[in-house]
């Protein structure tokens, strides 16, 4: 474990899922970068990540809005200066 | 590099009702490498989730068009970490969307939608249409199933605050739960579905927090 105090661990999963939801203010993400050292916690935070954009992709149930034409011609643009600096 | 040369070679991938199909090969290990076709492509594919996730996400269209580009650009330097055996393409694309729409809703400020802007009444959403379910992919598949076998309110709770943006204490207001029921609900649920997708559940049982949440 990354924290000696059980307490630490509850606030830790506390920011965990919160992280994914509804985000951290400045001083939360300090304070879960203090409690997150541990590498596993690292892949706990994605994990709950990921289980919030899955739950997200269910809600849309792949029912999307068409991106406008002009945004979609300007993304290749950029796509195209991204990479021609690479 | 002149992506705009290659758009036209990408033959559309999607069904004629304009749903993206999902479970395709992933683009972004070619896209790691800087392959045009695969930019491109990853555009083409990725392109109506992002500006969805973003169109809900943003006050307006100009908000949205920049976070969209935001996004792009972040998942483009990041795509060598893209890893097939953790999560499928479109859940990590999602998941990159949705760090950096939190992140940017943060630093402006952004409001959450009122209450007004949220219909309650339409809010059994999250059972899913069985003929759209099949074009999920396997998490979300998997999600959805586990979403419509919560109860109601949690699910309600879960919707408001993933897919709608909301704040937990904005959440509380339109339910006319307590701010604590909110986040219980949600950390349940969360929980729950972690617990259902993702299997290293060892971090999960070392927690006091979540002692008997995964029974």
């Amino acid at each position: 474990m990354s924290s000696a105090r059980p307490q630490d661990d509850d606030r830790l999963h506390e920011l965990l899922i919160q992280k994914p939801t509804s985000g951290l203010t400045e001083a939360e993400q300090q304070e879960f970068e203090r409690l997150v050292s541990n590498p596993k916690y690292r892949d706990e935070a994605q994990r709950f990540e990921l289980t919030a954009a899955a739950m997200s992709l269910a809600f849309f149930n792949s029912q999307y809005e068409e991106m406008p034409r002009e945004i979609h011609h300007r993304l290749l643009i950029a796509a195209g200066n991204f990479f021609g600096h690479k | 590099m002149r992506l705009d040369l290659v758009t036209d070679s990408i033959g559309t991938d999607r069904s004629e009702s304009g749903i993206s199909v999902t479970n395709e090969a992933p683009l972004l290990p070619r896209v790691a490498q800087g392959e045009p076709t695969a930019v491109a492509e990853c555009l083409e594919r990725y392109k109506n989730l992002v500006w969805s996730l973003a169109r809900r996400r943003c006050p307006d269209i100009e908000s949205a068009e920049d976070a969209v580009q935001d996004i792009f650009l972040k998942l483009w330097r990041i795509a060598d970490r893209f890893d097939a055996s953790i999560a499928s393409e479109t859940t990590f694309v999602a998941m990159i969307a949705r760090r950096s729409l939190i992140d940017l809703s943060r630093k402006k400020s952004w409001n959450s939608k009122t209450n007004s802007a949220i219909e309650l009444d339409s809010l059994s959403a999250g059972e899913m249409e069985a003929d759209k379910r099949a074009e999920l992919n396997d998490e979300a598949a998997k999600a959805a199933a586990m979403l419509e076998q919560l109860p109601e309110q949690q699910r309600k709770v879960i919707r408001l605050s993933i897919y709608d943006g909301l704040s937990h204490a904005c959440i509380a207001e339109t339910t006319g739960l307590s701010l604590g029921t909110v986040k219980t609900n949600i950390r349940r649920g969360m929980i729950k579905l972690r617990k259902s997708l993702f299997s290293d559940d060892e971090v999960l049982r070392n927690s006091s927090l979540t002692q008997g949440e995964l029974q």
